[in-house]
């Protein structure tokens, strides 16, 4: 197979192929690293790669395939993920010159699931600084450009991981969500993209930036691909202690059924934030799809959800204040301005407005289920108001009208942060100018199976996520 | 986030005033959306509560 042809298959897909022999991992890891290196850099997508000890892992897959040994369900795989999982002893920099020449001395729990599904960790994309925005600017490292249009934003904070699992340079990538930074990337760039429930998914060895809203997740090119990824990541972990122990369910095979009598409450406003013209097309079409694959769809305002992107504001500004304290004092000018403006107010809050926002997290989980998820199995909203917006136009340096735009581009994810509920974006279409729009997807406490087969019948129906980018490493079709 | 028991100059992080003026304002916003809801919850009580609504059933979710 060329190599071309190994970059247009998803995840599922070419797991297939090497566990079948169709394709070698040897094949698979070098189309992927020359793309990266070839069309990541173009994108400004890659932060570093590692052409020997990825060569070598699969070949020592190739083998063991070839003795009849499969690690796993991702046996062989070449994948590079945001650079802020940590591998022991590689270099790890976070999008931040704070964390210049940074080895950790542990590596992340996702990774070792990665690694003994049978994965290969080829590199490092790049992200916002910290994690800490959601446009995806980053003066340090470059912006990376959005392979459907190369002038307008990925989002963030998993920029580069998502610009190249787009471009079709990468087959899936992980991303970390505390406040959209998997969905609104994954929506700008025609992706899935999973923020599974608080808890589901272990953040042992990745970088914090807030302990309370902090979720780990998989941004890829399907939902089916989406599944498979969480199949392998998900589940508790004696390393963090947030960790739920509720069963991991067989994703994939979850995606089978279809949507007949699902109850989907469509949320219309009261988040406040409307949304821009197109998005509002593309959704009410997005319910009609629904509605013809069979499910009870209803309408509804979202109760006070406003509320909830000010508590998230609180808790999302103070912990990563807490935990930058010490490097904001001493090496302040190694923040850029954009982190510096989301951070700083983390300083001046209360302790008891801290205190009272993360008190008030249960009860409005159970308000939110309660009022909303007891007579609808699945919340659906449009991922963000707006497409994505331009780099330049955008990059006022953390002054007011950028941190207004943040409110705006988290308005319909953040609320689910606070609430640790399960969220996907999912393709809804493009606007008038071929920018991608998403479809984000909510459930209940651990119903990521349910929230994943909606997406997959969505996406079936629609064909949206097939589209391949102008940028990419395979024909447009 | 302010710690009222240290005031040394050294220790202070720089702020400049439009931060201030989002944390009153968010101060004033959490009053209000907080007002009604019952104290004595602890932070850990979000785990309980997450893990008593969730989703069960057979391997699909449904």
């Amino acid at each position: 197979m060329k190599a071309a042809d190994i970059l247009a298959c998803g995840l599922a897909e070419i797991a297939a192929h090497i566990r079948d022999g169709t394709v070698t991992s040897r094949a698979a890891t070098e189309a992927v690293l020359a793309a990266l290196e070839r069309e990541g850099a173009h994108l400004g997508a890659v932060a570093r790669l590692w052409p020997e000890r990825a060569m070598a892992e699969a070949e020592a897959r190739d083998r063991e395939r070839a003795a009849g040994r499969l690690r796993g369900p991702l046996h062989g795989v070449p994948l590079a993920h945001k650079d802020m999982f940590y591998r022991k002893g590689e270099l790890t920099e976070c999008g931040s010159r704070l964390f210049r020449g940074f080895r950790p001395a542990v590596t992340a729990t996702v990774l070792e699931r990665l690694d003994a599904a049978g994965a290969i960790d080829v590199g490092r994309t790049h992200m916002v600084e910290v994690a800490l925005g959601i446009t995806g600017h980053n003066p340090w490292t470059g912006t990376p450009r959005n392979p459907w249009n190369r002038e307008r934003l990925t989002g963030g904070s998993t920029s580069g991981g998502a610009a190249s699992v787009a471009a079709r340079l990468n087959f899936a990538t992980l991303g970390s969500d505390t406040g959209g930074s998997i969905r609104v990337p994954a929506a700008f760039c025609n992706l899935v993209g999973i923020k599974p429930t608080y808890g589901r998914v272990s953040r042992a060895g990745c970088m914090p930036l807030s302990f309370t809203l902090d979720h780990i997740g998989p941004i890829c090119r399907s939902s089916a691909d989406c599944a498979l990824m969480l199949r392998v990541i998900a589940g508790p972990d004696p390393r963090d202690p947030t960790t739920g122990a509720e069963p991991v369910p067989d994703y994939p095979a979850a995606l089978a059924e279809d949507l007949r009598g699902e109850r989907i409450l469509a949320l219309v406003g009261g988040l406040g934030c409307e949304p821009e013209p197109a998005v509002h097309h593309r959704f009410e079409e997005a319910c009609r799809i629904f509605d013809e694959l069979g499910a009870e769809l209803r309408r509804a305002a979202f109760p006070d959800g406003e509320p909830l992107n000010v508590l998230r504001r609180v808790i999302g500004m103070v912990e990563p204040a807490a935990l930058h304290r010490e490097h904001v004092l001493s090496r302040r000018a190694d923040f850029n301005p954009h982190t510096l403006a989301r951070m700083e107010p983390g300083f001046a809050i209360e302790a008891g407005v801290y205190a009272r926002a993360l008190a008030a997290r249960a009860g409005w989980l159970e308000r939110i289920c309660r009022e909303l998820l007891e007579e609808a199995d699945l919340l659906i909203l449009p991922t963000t108001v707006t497409a994505p917006p331009p780099i330049a136009e955008t990059d006022t340096g953390g002054d007011a009208r950028f941190v207004a735009l943040a409110n705006r581009l988290t308005a319909c994810v953040a609320p689910f942060n606070y609430l640790g509920l399960p969220a996907a974006s999912v393709p809804m279409g493009f606007d008038g100018e071929g920018l991608p729009l998403g479809l984000q997807i909510v459930g209940r406490p651990f119903a990521e199976a349910r929230v994943l087969r909606a997406c997959h019948a969505f996406e079936r129906a629609t064909g949206h996520g097939r589209r391949v980018p102008p940028v990419a490493a395979v024909p447009t079709a | 986030m302010r710690d009222s028991t240290d005031d040394s100059a050294k220790d202070a992080v720089p702020i400049r005033p439009g931060a201030r003026r989002t944390a009153r304002e968010l101060a004033r916003m959490v009053d209000r959306v907080t007002r009604d809801l019952p104290f004595g919850s602890e932070p850990a009580d979000y785990l309980v509560v997450r893990d008593r609504l969730a989703e069960r059933g057979p391997e699909t979710g449904r």
